[in-house]
């Protein structure tokens, strides 16, 4: 069966789109490019002592 | 039909209301070779602070939870949240945990929540001192195996007609006897567990591995001493509670992750869309610590436990035809935006299926194996055996409601904002989701993790665990804040609304009188007035000069 489309806001991404050649496929947007330092800040820091961090987190107990 | 979601600009009715409750890890990082705190201890740090920043009341529970629960001056609560029975031994376990004020819609829920997180944040970061730094996380489970709590509450009717006569004499014929027979059970098991507990107390050998392992053994007894006991209630919420709105709403909440899933790396190190998903057991309990449920009606068996103590408010509730209802389903989201629409979807929903516009909604044959199999479904293809026999995957069934809810809208209240905002922000992540999902990033929790997790060389297992736990550390570390200081996370509600509903409360609700009485009588610093505070009433004075306010919701014009 078909679904029903939720509405976009087709007006607002319209007018935003240049156009392009459907059958030349086209590089996907890069939705982190203005982000990539916070990333790999967030990634860099993710691998210094993660078992140290995860211990450090209790949610019932906290006493030794 | 009184319209549940779509009256928000003209007419406040008590349809309308919705609440969070979060229970918060809370990270603690020892400084040089101090031992770790107790969370209780910590509790107390933040709640020296919150009482410097805005005016606090105690609740009047708090003989049940001793100095542990609180109200503070929006309308919204503070408790030290401690093990069931086993509370009285192991006084300093327990969990953080906030509750928003009631709101009259997604937005303003959004926004309490945020507050909430907000001062509870600053209170972490301003405690520890010379001894430890401490932060608060507002995620799902630790890495110790332990799943806490972010419950949503709505408000809707428990049934109607001769369901609701039966109901009401049920709460006297099934709730009394089962209260009672739960009450002696966990004394039993109290009395038992404190004699196991003894020897290692004498010995000093309380060790945290020791108090785990009791606490399970305690735990797993009291469950299965109470099985009776809940198959009688749950047997009686089955049939009785929220029925139309539970058949219609379940398929909702089981896809429901594909927007609203936070995210979450198995200790095997695989993502999955939901972190409260994977400790899921049963549709509907009375009991979360035996089996975590998708409705949670614990609240009754705990009213009716009261009402045998002498507290007779809370069961009187019951009564009402309009009470909440109680989703245990959901993860504690970092994205504003999951946040949003994991609230406002719901109420939809539930109007819709209140009005009458949710007729044939699609109905799981298996739940409970769809939900846990589509949450292992990062590629959103997996499908579900529905019981009319087709099968559907998530973002199919999602636009099913979709469409159901567009036709409430337009028939009800056309135009109006949130409503309309819902939709349309609903309709688009659904569209991303299925075309692109990395116009996500930043607005739904799952997705950006999988995308900081993926964009690069591949992590290790522990760094993955950690940059999940990470995310969600409400502090200058955590991974979402940093995200949203970027600019890579898109906002609903700005700061500035943020620090006013710290110490505003919602309008509209009883939660304003409530946080009116807390300011004007409520305590700061060391300051202390006879003022006790409940969600439906308060206690002034003391003895024979006591006085009663009923807070009781504004009537809808």
């Amino acid at each position: 069966m078909k679904q029903p489309v939720p509405a976009r806001e087709a007006s607002q991404r319209s007018t935003t789109k240049p156009f392009v050649n459907p059958s030349v496929p086209q590089p996907k947007p890069d939705p982190l490019h203005e982000v990539r330092d916070v990333v790999r800040a967030i990634r860099n820091e993710s691998a210094l002592a993660p078992g140290e961090y995860l211990n450090e987190i209790r949610s019932v107990f906290g006493a030794e | 039909m009184k319209s549940a979601v779509c009256s928000e600009l003209s007419k406040p009715a008590p349809s309308q209301l919705v609440g969070l409750e979060t229970e918060y890890g809370i990270r603690v990082k020892p400084k040089a070779s101090n031992a770790r705190p107790s969370n209780s201890d910590i509790f107390d740090w933040l709640l020296r602070y919150v009482r410097g920043k805005v005016p606090v009341a105690p609740s009047i529970s708090n003989w049940e939870q001793g100095p542990y629960a609180w109200f503070t001056a929006n309308g919204g609560s503070l408790r030290f949240e401690r093990l069931p029975v086993l509370g009285a031994v192991v006084a300093k376990s327990g969990v953080v945990e906030g509750a928003t004020p009631e709101c009259l819609s997604a937005r303003q829920l959004l926004l309490y929540q945020r507050a909430q997180d907000a001062l509870l944040s600053q209170a972490a970061a301003a405690s520890g001192g010379p001894r430890c730094k401490v932060a608060l996380v507002k995620n799902n489970a630790d890495a110790h195996g332990s799943v806490f709590s972010s419950h949503e509450n709505y408000d809707a009717e428990i049934a109607n007609g001769l369901a609701f006569f039966f109901w009401r004499i049920g709460l006297v014929a099934v709730m009394v006897p089962t209260a009672l027979a739960a009450e002696c059970i966990a004394a039993f098991v109290l009395i038992l567990a404190l004699i196991l507990y003894v020897p290692a107390w004498l010995a000093d050998r309380k060790t945290e591995r020791f108090v785990r392992w009791w606490e399970r053994g305690t735990l797993i007894l009291i469950s299965v001493l109470l099985t009776p006991v809940f198959l009688v209630s749950n047997l009686y919420f089955r049939h009785l509670a929220f029925r139309r709105q539970r058949k219609a709403l379940l398929a909702f909440l089981v896809t429901r992750q594909v927007f609203a899933g936070a995210g979450y790396v198995l200790p095997n190190g695989n993502l999955v869309l939901s972190a409260r998903v994977q400790a899921i057991g049963s549709l509907i309990s009375s009991a979360s610590e035996a089996s975590r449920p998708v409705f949670l009606f614990g609240h009754v068996l705990k009213a009716t436990s009261f009402l045998i103590l002498g507290n007779t408010s809370r069961y009187r509730s019951l009564f009402q035809q309009r009470q909440r209802l109680q989703i245990a389903v959901g993860d504690s989201n970092m994205a504003q935006t999951a946040e949003y629409l994991k609230i406002g979807t719901t109420q939809l929903v539930l109007a819709a299926i209140e009005a009458g516009d949710l007729e044939s909604p699609p109905r799981l044959r298996h739940p409970l194996s769809a939900l846990r199999n589509f949450s292992r479904d990062l590629d959103l293809t997996t499908k579900a055996k529905l019981a009319n026999g087709r099968c559907l995957t998530m973002l199919q069934i999602q636009r099913d409601y979709w469409a159901a809810c567009r036709r409430y809208v337009d028939r009800v209240c056309p135009g109006r904002h949130e409503p309309e905002d819902l939709l349309t922000r609903w309709g688009q992540t659904l569209d991303d989701l299925e075309e692109n999902p990395e116009l996500l990033f930043g607005r739904v929790d799952w997705i950006t993790k999988r995308l900081l997790l993926e964009t690069g060389d591949p992590l290790p297992i522990a760094a993955r665990r950690k940059l999940d736990a990470q995310y969600h550390e409400l502090s200058r570390e955590g991974g979402y804040i940093q995200l949203e200081a970027a600019g890579a996370a898109p906002t609903i509600v700005e700061p500035e609304e943020v620090l006013q509903a710290i110490q505003q409360p919602p309008p509209g609700t009883r939660a304003a009188a409530r946080g009116q009485l807390i300011r004007e009588n409520g305590q700061m610093g060391t300051h202390r007035v006879s003022l006790r505070i409940g969600w439906s009433h308060a206690l002034k004075g003391q003895g024979a000069n006591r006085e009663v306010f009923p807070l009781q919701e504004p009537p809808s014009n």
